[in-house]
């Protein structure tokens, strides 16, 4: 068998796709049930006297006969323990339908974890007693040479008894007392699961364990918006006097950890205009107490963007040039100036996007740091007064952080230069962002003005915006940085499903991930076979019961916001007429569906971790309007043998948000701007229940809407269907 | 105890995603907030008052970064003017760039509240009715908010054209002219460089708070 790939099923997928595997290590299990028993015996007995390839042939002489029937009595009961060791998904948390577990990674240390050990996928192990371990992350070099079980936790291991029936209400909670969170500068510490079926202290034959391949089992996490580990102090004005800096905007405020051990990594914050460099005491101490040396300056963003950008850069590289000695030299030795995070609010936002892009083309060149130096770009609601070419973050990691209440950047529809998602849009490298409703401009500074623009009752204030600023920015920082795995699912996990622990539940937050594409292969993205019946990766695409589909660039094509069927991408105020993002779009009232066919090339899912797509409720479209709500509705992928697996994305955490009700732009009906929301399926979900599904040859994927399969009526934009290795 | 209960209760719950809410029909749509952030006026349009100038020369030569061609100046006008919010309040999308006669002014500090700005503008020249040349003055010559833009983008041909609209809405009398009623007239200064030039900018201010 060849599914050894990283938790997307191994072992699982080899238990399930096929008797075969059953049979090489059961003799006798004709139906992969853990036990050789009466049904198989019927099996046999049904193909008694067939020759050739016959299910029941057990000796392989290409004959039904006494033979088999002799070696199917001498291995009747219980199958032994699958061997060797095997790699298998065990954390999960629960769902409220079908899979009824998603095997997520990410576990906030104030919950629990739950342990899914779904009996259809492991017969032979349901109804039996084992331990179950929790062992500090170890790679796959340090099992192979140390397979003694020791558990984190003051109890020890746990007792319990493998489920029986179904999954479905069966997930073991974990019992976590103890358990320490966090390591050092990272907020989540690995540990792997050990499921130690012979109970004997060791990883061996017949056990499951979770993180040994890669990774670890499951993450357990600090809280990402409270203080960190390290205490800060602040270097609260320095003047760099560079020649290449205006006088009059010279100034820096630096925060720093002081028992942070090693070399920290920058990260510099540009203002926005009529900002203030002393205006992210928040985030720059927040940051500081999470190891990092944060250097906020002023920026010169009232004559324009490529003002604001010298500024940025120039700051960037006096910074560097001079920390040794700012503050009495408590910096000297202790700054990593090969790894730097620029992270720039409104105008300032621009300006570090655009400082990035000036760096690319070589238009700016520092002696003290290069492009490959920032290791990640963030902006909070920039502003785009550059445009396609200059706006452009290309493949650096890029984060956009906006609140939809925004009255001042405030992607409306009447100029592309409030439109901070065209610069999300333009990113070609790994991308994230994090929407929040309720949030205003200056909610992500201390001191703006309240320019809150939106429903009444619906303002969450600073602290509380701020707070989902602090989560989201660590997260993307340690992702980008560090490859920190732990914090991705912070980035594309509904909020409803994981949010950092100091996170208001009461926040709406909407929130984009894609991957580098070295880690993606796009099913359809829409970004090339321009038609709407044939996908970018060259498969047919079939739409029935659905109406109005097209596929174009996702851009609004008028001043308002009210809907008009000459404006089909009304709300997606995310490209000028210049750029290139392009997406689907299509309604519905009654049961209906698109299909995309798999091309051969991409079938085998087992080498993917997750199928994943983004989607946007259409804005003040009538279908919209009439149902309020988080729309839902149904993925089915289909094998090449016709079995089919479907499940709601509602179930993992609310489905496609509802668009913010805020007015303007037009008259009726309230919604503010496109809302893409990504939605990760991961494989190993659709194995739950067991049975013969076959991963490695997927067919289809189809999105089933209206009627029994979610939102009885929608209008959805549609969006990088792909698959994530 | 309260630790150990706590810690039993977590024990015994496991972690799970709650079922998607469901749909509710269309209603009244919610009653909005607007911002406290005024709307960007219409432009042309002029300043309420120039309440304080100060001719100066500077020694070392200061680059005009509010304009595209970013000549260097050695004298000019500081300037303090009393405007509408929606031309005082910092903005990030475009703002009015605030035009005297042939040049754009750079803003140095804005107060808000009192609705004031503190403004260089570098020294320019007029054509009089009989061809000769006379330096600009920003207490007689035409001061008004042109259209919204980034001033490092703007030209000379810009500033042209904004002027021609600012004169033909001062001719049909939608525009009017500042008031210099209670204006303050300080003495030249002569700065030494352009620390010494914004230090005393920031003077002009009433409220050093603002700045």
């Amino acid at each position: 068998m060849r599914l050894t790939h990283a938790r997307a099923g191994g072992s699982i997928a080899a238990a399930l796709l096929s008797a075969l595997p059953a049979l090489a290590q059961c003799p006798g299990d004709l139906d992969a049930s853990g036990f050789v028993d009466g049904a198989d015996l019927a099996v046999l007995l049904g193909a008694w006297g067939c020759t050739g390839a016959c299910p029941g042939d057990l000796s392989q002489d290409s004959i039904v006969d006494g033979t088999d029937l002799g070696l199917m009595l001498a291995a009747w009961g219980a199958c032994p323990p699958s061997t060797p060791a095997a790699e298998a998904p065990l954390a999960a948390v629960a769902l409220s339908a079908w899979p009824w577990a998603s095997w997520v990674d990410t576990y906030n240390s104030n919950g629990g974890v739950g342990i899914a050990i779904d009996p259809a996928q492991h017969p032979d192990r349901a109804g039996r007693a084992a331990l179950l371990w929790v062992v500090e992350d170890r790679s796959p070099a340090q099992w192979a040479a140390n397979s003694a079980l020791s558990d984190a936790r003051p109890a020890g291991p746990q007792s319990i008894t493998c489920p029986t029936g179904t999954i479905q209400g069966n997930i073991i909670t974990l019992n976590v007392t103890g358990l320490v969170a966090g390591s050092g500068d990272a907020p989540a510490r690995g540990y792997d699961l050990v499921l130690d079926m012979d109970q004997d202290g060791t990883l061996s034959p017949g056990d499951l364990v979770d993180g040994r391949d890669g990774g670890a089992g499951f993450w357990w996490t600090r809280d990402l918006a409270a203080l960190g580990p390290y205490t800060t102090a602040q270097i609260a004005s320095h003047d760099v006097n560079d020649a290449d800096i205006i006088d009059s905007m010279e100034l820096e405020r630096v925060y720093y950890p002081t028992n942070a051990p090693g070399l920290r990594p920058i990260v510099a914050i540009s203002h926005g205009n009529g900002h203030n460099y002393t205006w992210y005491d928040y985030l720059g101490n927040h940051l500081a107490s999470w190891g990092f040396v944060v250097m906020s300056h002023q920026n010169d963003t009232i004559p324009g963007i490529a003002s604001a950008t010298v500024t940025t850069v120039e700051h960037t590289e006096s910074f560097i040039a001079q920390h040794a000695t700012m503050g009495g030299g408590v910096l000297a030795g202790k700054v990593d100036i090969d790894r730097i995070a620029w992270i720039g609010h409104s105008r300032g936002g621009e300006s570090v996007t655009y400082g990035y892009d000036r760096l690319f083309d070589g238009t700016f060149t520092s002696p003290s740091y290069s492009l490959a130096d920032i290791k990640c770009v963030i902006a909070i609601a920039p502003t785009d007064f550059l445009g396609t070419a200059s706006a452009n973050p290309h493949a650096v990691p890029y984060m956009l952080l906006y609140g939809a209440a925004d009255g001042d950047v405030c992607g409306c529809p009447d100029s592309d230069i409030g439109d901070s998602f065209n610069l999300y849009e333009r990113a070609v490298g790994l991308r994230h962002s994090t929407y929040v409703h309720g949030a205003d401009h200056n909610d992500f500074n201390c001191c703006g003005i309240n320019d809150f623009t939106g429903p009444s009752g619906t303002a969450i204030g600073s602290t509380l915006a701020q707070g989902v600023a602090k989560a989201s920015i660590l997260a993307m920082i340690r992702r980008s940085m560090f490859d920190d795995r732990a914090m991705e699912e912070f980035l594309w996990r509904q909020n409803e499903s994981l949010r950092a622990i100091g996170q208001s539940s009461t926040v709406t937050v909407v929130r984009e991930f894609k991957p580098a594409p070295g880690a993606a292969s796009p099913i359809d993205d829409f970004q090339a076979n321009t038609t709407t019946t044939v996908s970018t990766s060259g498969g047919a695409v079939n739409a029935a019961g659905i109406t109005n589909l097209i596929e174009a660039l996702a851009n609004d094509n008028n001043t308002t916001f009210t809907w008009v069927t000459t404006d089909p991408w009304n709300g997606s105020v995310r490209n000028r007429t210049t750029d290139s993002s392009r997406a689907g779009v299509f309604d519905w009232t009654a049961a209906g569906s698109i299909t995309w066919s798999v091309p051969a090339s991409l079938a085998d899912f087992t080498k993917a971790r997750a199928l994943s797509f983004r989607a946007a409720q259409g804005t003040r479209h009538p279908n919209t309007v009439a149902a309020l709500g988080d729309l839902d509705l149904t993925v089915t992928l289909r094998d090449t043998n016709g079995l089919e697996r479907s499940i709601r994305i509602g179930t993992l955490g609310g489905g496609i948000e509802e668009p913010y009700q805020r007015s303007g732009f037009g008259t009726g009906a309230v919604g503010w701007q496109a809302e893409f929301e990504t939605v990760r399926i991961l494989l190993s979900d659709l194995l739950s229940g067991g049975g013969a599904f076959d991963l490695t040859s997927i067919a289809t994927v189809q999105f089933r809407v209206g009627g029994t399969n979610g939102s009885a009526q929608g209008r959805l934009l549609i969006d990088d269907l792909i698959l994530e290795n | 105890m309260t630790t150990l209960l706590a810690a039993l209760a977590l024990a015994i719950v496991p972690p799970s995603i709650p079922a998607p809410a469901k749909e509710r029909p269309a209603q009244v749509p919610p009653v909005q907030v607007p911002s406290d952030l005024v709307p960007v006026p219409s432009t042309p349009a002029s300043p309420i008052a120039i309440v304080a100038v100060q001719p100066f020369t500077i020694a070392q030569p200061y680059r005009h970064r509010f304009r595209k061609d970013g000549t260097e100046f050695t004298s000019g006008h500081l300037l303090v003017l009393r405007a509408e919010a929606g031309f005082v309040q910092p903005r990030q999308v475009a703002e009015p760039v605030l035009c005297i006669g042939s040049q754009t002014a750079e803003r140095l500090w804005s107060d808000p509240a009192k609705g004031l700005i503190v403004a260089i503008v570098p020294a320019w020249t007029e054509r009089t009715d009989d061809g000769a040349e006379r330096a600009g003055d920003p207490t007689i010559d035409l001061a008004w908010f042109a259209a919204p833009e980034l001033p490092e983008r703007v030209d000379a041909a810009w500033i042209a054209a904004e002027r021609a609209r600012a004169e033909a809405a001062l001719a049909e009398g939608r525009l009017s002219t500042p008031t210099t009623r209670d204006i303050v007239r300080h003495a030249s200064l002569t700065a030494t460089s352009q620390d010494a030039l914004i230090a005393r900018a920031s003077e002009l201010l009433p409220d050093p708070a603002a700045r």
